[in-house]
């Protein structure tokens, strides 16, 4: 995406703003339910758009359009069905559940229900994840702010050979941690020299040119000054039979990638410059800075998506055009316009894991039991807006998948042949948008990377500090003093995120166990939450019995599916956490029942406004 | 690893499998499909609809007026309805 002054003056002026914007609204902070819960004072209109932005990062705005470019509309379930039912149920059912007790976090609400161990469980599991989650939801974005801009280093690769080009694509780890341009002609490659060369940000020219000893006139071509030229053999990433070589193409993908020249605009910049100025308003604002600011980022994102959308349709032809193109596309398209596919579609979204895991599970799981989401609704100013909210935030998540999802097939019906489909999006934007809309539409992603961090930020401080350092370390805590933990622990964990996205790669296992983390233990954690709130029977006992053995079944399926033989898998699907939450969530659910069934309840007293009954309901 | 693994899979297998025969016993094509998942949303538009009025208003902080929730909740899940009839 090449960007002009007016581009970036519109990014910058956004960047100002809202940040801005978040010092002024956080500046009133006295104690720690200002800082946590915003004062109890959001309207439900702030707290919707919140809701919605929050949900969508930016790593979600470029991989949802590319999913879709792939597969089509079917990733509109994500939303339509993994959100909007959710938020009816949970705005008349459990948000006022969770509001009527004046928590302020899920594992507080858990331990009021329950006992101090499933809260500490709780609050250990999510704290974990969150810390973790923050580095590497830094790091996504920080990569992506690189590519998006063109910032990260750039492997030009000439061969004459699509399928070679492909496999160094796929062993110099491109789109993960460089931008990959494939040039098959002297022409084409003479042509992006000059193009990389009149960039007005970062490096000049490409960071190191891979060239195919067999590209017939290679000395026509104007190799960059000062770049390495690395010259290949088809054979050092493919076989005899012109497939790829596996682990050898990557060793020999990581030694020619260490040749390349650093690159001018370096991965620190993106991370500590995105870093500072979300930290710096979350950090003094807290929860009213991260929703009033998540509100401005919702408006700019929704524009900017929705523009690129209808002006993306009618750039190729208007809507009946984009629709006869993407059908005359044949097998590849066949499930383009579908939102329900058959399990022997091929396509990794079928309806079975989509209803089960997703509609029953993932999204419930997401919505009623997941910190930073809920914990907005928690700071409303009265339980009509903590309801009102999650109406309001349905209604707009409607709207989401027109924005984020049908632009990455607008992008197929413009540019049907995009190696990397993650770049569907950008591409759209980089061939059509007139000067100043692509500043928008940057503006809207980085509004997207802003709300997941920002949210993810607080919200880990907050079960820290209440969960963790008010029950253990100071139980007799002024007002006062949690505020200020709450402030310094929200700089640790930025300083502690900035470090662990900058040695992302030193950390593989972490960096693939918080990947999956969240499908392990959202099943379990929902089921306790809603057997606590549905059924009085339940016990502290049964609950621990859930989760620990609920998340314990979630690592057992995952690892018998990774290291189970090939003809012995116990899922079809290569990413089966769609049915790993399913499983574990009933699992925990059965588990939580039968322990429950042998430990004693809580008396009626006890759980007073903590368990859903009809009673409650008119007695609350 | 990989015993452990095949062990574990072959003894889940066997549940999962009866599982997976008895669902595709089921003459369930796409659009059974899709009326599982209409069933879903019209279940909760019921739901909705028998709400307690007490559940659904209250007075705006802001402008003093009376907001019921019920007609917003019930557009939400209407449009749902619609996207699914339609792809």
């Amino acid at each position: 995406m090449i960007l002009n002054g007016l581009d970036y003056s519109i990014i910058i002026l956004y960047l100002v703003a809202t940040v801005a914007f978040g010092l002024y609204v956080g500046r009133k902070m006295k104690n720690d339910d200002d800082y946590f819960l915003a004062g109890r004072s959001l309207p439900w209109w702030a707290i919707g758009m919140s809701l919605v932005v929050t949900d969508i990062g930016a790593v979600d705005m470029v991989g949802a359009a590319g999913a879709a470019y792939l597969y089509g509309i079917v990733l509109g379930n994500y939303d339509w069905l993994g959100s909007v039912p959710v938020m009816i149920v949970g705005a008349f059912l459990f948000i006022p559940m969770f509001y009527k007790v004046k928590v302020t976090t899920i594992p507080e609400w858990l331990g009021r229900r329950y006992n101090i161990q499933v809260r500490t469980t709780s609050a250990l599991i999510w704290g974990v994840y969150m810390s973790f989650g923050l580095g590497i939801t830094l790091y996504a974005t920080a990569l992506m702010f690189g590519f998006l801009l063109e910032l990260s280093p750039r492997a030009v690769v000439i061969t004459n050979n699509e399928e070679v080009a492909g496999q160094i694509a796929m062993s110099t780890g491109a789109k993960k941690t460089h931008n990959f341009f494939y040039n098959e002609t002297v022409e084409e490659a003479n042509e992006f020299i000059d193009i990389v060369a009149s960039k007005p940000l970062g490096d000049k020219t490409a960071n190191i040119v891979l060239l195919d000893a067999e590209f017939a006139n290679a000395e026509a071509i104007n190799f960059p000054e000062g770049v390495p030229v690395v010259t290949f053999n088809a054979s050092d990433v493919l076989d005899a039979e012109g497939s790829a070589t596996g682990a050898k193409e990557d060793s020999w993908g990581a030694q020619v990638m260490n040749q390349a020249r650093p690159p001018a605009w370096k991965l620190w910049y993106s991370v500590v410059l995105v870093g500072v100025l979300i930290g710096g308003y979350t950090m003094l604002g807290g929860l009213k800075a991260v929703v009033y600011t998540d509100m401005i980022q919702c408006i700019v994102m929704l524009g900017g998506a929705l523009f690129t959308l209808f002006y993306g349709i009618y750039y190729v032809g208007g809507f009946s055009k984009f629709h006869q193109t993407i059908t005359d596309m044949g097998e590849r398209t066949l499930y383009h316009f579908e939102l329900i596919v058959p399990m022997d579609s091929g396509i990794p979204h079928p309806w079975t894991g989509i209803f089960l895991g997703l509609g029953l599970v993932l999204a419930n799981a997401y919505w009623l039991g997941n910190q930073t989401i809920v914990q907005r609704t928690l700071g409303a100013r009265s339980l009509a807006d903590a309801k009102a909210s999650y109406v309001f935030g349905s209604i707009l998540k409607v709207l989401i998948p027109f924005a984020m999802i049908v632009p990455g097939i607008v992008a197929l019906a413009h540019a049907p042949d995009i190696a990397d489909a993650d770049l569907a999006m950008a591409t759209l934007v980089r061939d059509i948008m007139p000067s100043g809309f692509k500043g928008l539409f940057f503006a809207a992603f980085l509004a997207g990377l802003m709300s997941s961090v920002d949210s993810a930020l607080n919200s880990n401080a907050t079960i820290w500090t209440k969960d963790i350092y008010q029950q253990f370390i100071n139980k007799n805590a002024t007002p006062t003093n949690l505020l200020v933990v709450g402030r310094v622990l929200t700089a640790i964990f930025l300083v502690c995120a900035m470090w662990f996205a900058l040695n992302v790669n030193k950390f593989e296992s972490i960096y693939g166990l918080t990947q999956t983390l969240l499908s392990v233990f959202q099943g379990p954690s929902l089921a306790i939450i809603l057997i606590g709130m549905l059924w009085k029977r339940a016990t502290g006992m049964g609950a621990l019995a859930g989760l620990i053995g609920g998340v314990s079944f979630s690592v057992i399926l995952l690892q018998t599916q990774k290291y189970a033989s090939e003809d012995n898998k116990l899922f079809v699907s290569d990413e089966p956490f769609l049915y790993v939450a399913w499983w574990s969530f009933v699992f925990a659910i059965v588990a939580t029942v039968v322990v429950s069934l042998l430990t004693k309840p809580k008396t009626d007293e006890e759980l007073q406004g903590l368990v859903y009954t009809r009673s409650a309901k008119k007695g609350n | 690893m990989e015993k452990i693994a095949n062990v574990i899979s072959s003894i889940l297998q066997g549940p999962g499998k009866l599982m997976g025969d008895a669902a595709n016993d089921i003459p369930l094509g796409i659009f059974g499909a899709k009326g599982i998942f209409m069933a879903y949303f019209l279940f909760l538009m019921y739901m909705v609809i028998q709400l307690p009025r007490d559940e659904v208003c209250f007075t705006n902080e802001d402008t003093g007026k009376e907001v019921n929730l019920r007609p917003y909740s019930i557009v939400s899940l209407t449009l749902i309805i619609i996207i699914y009839a339609v792809f």
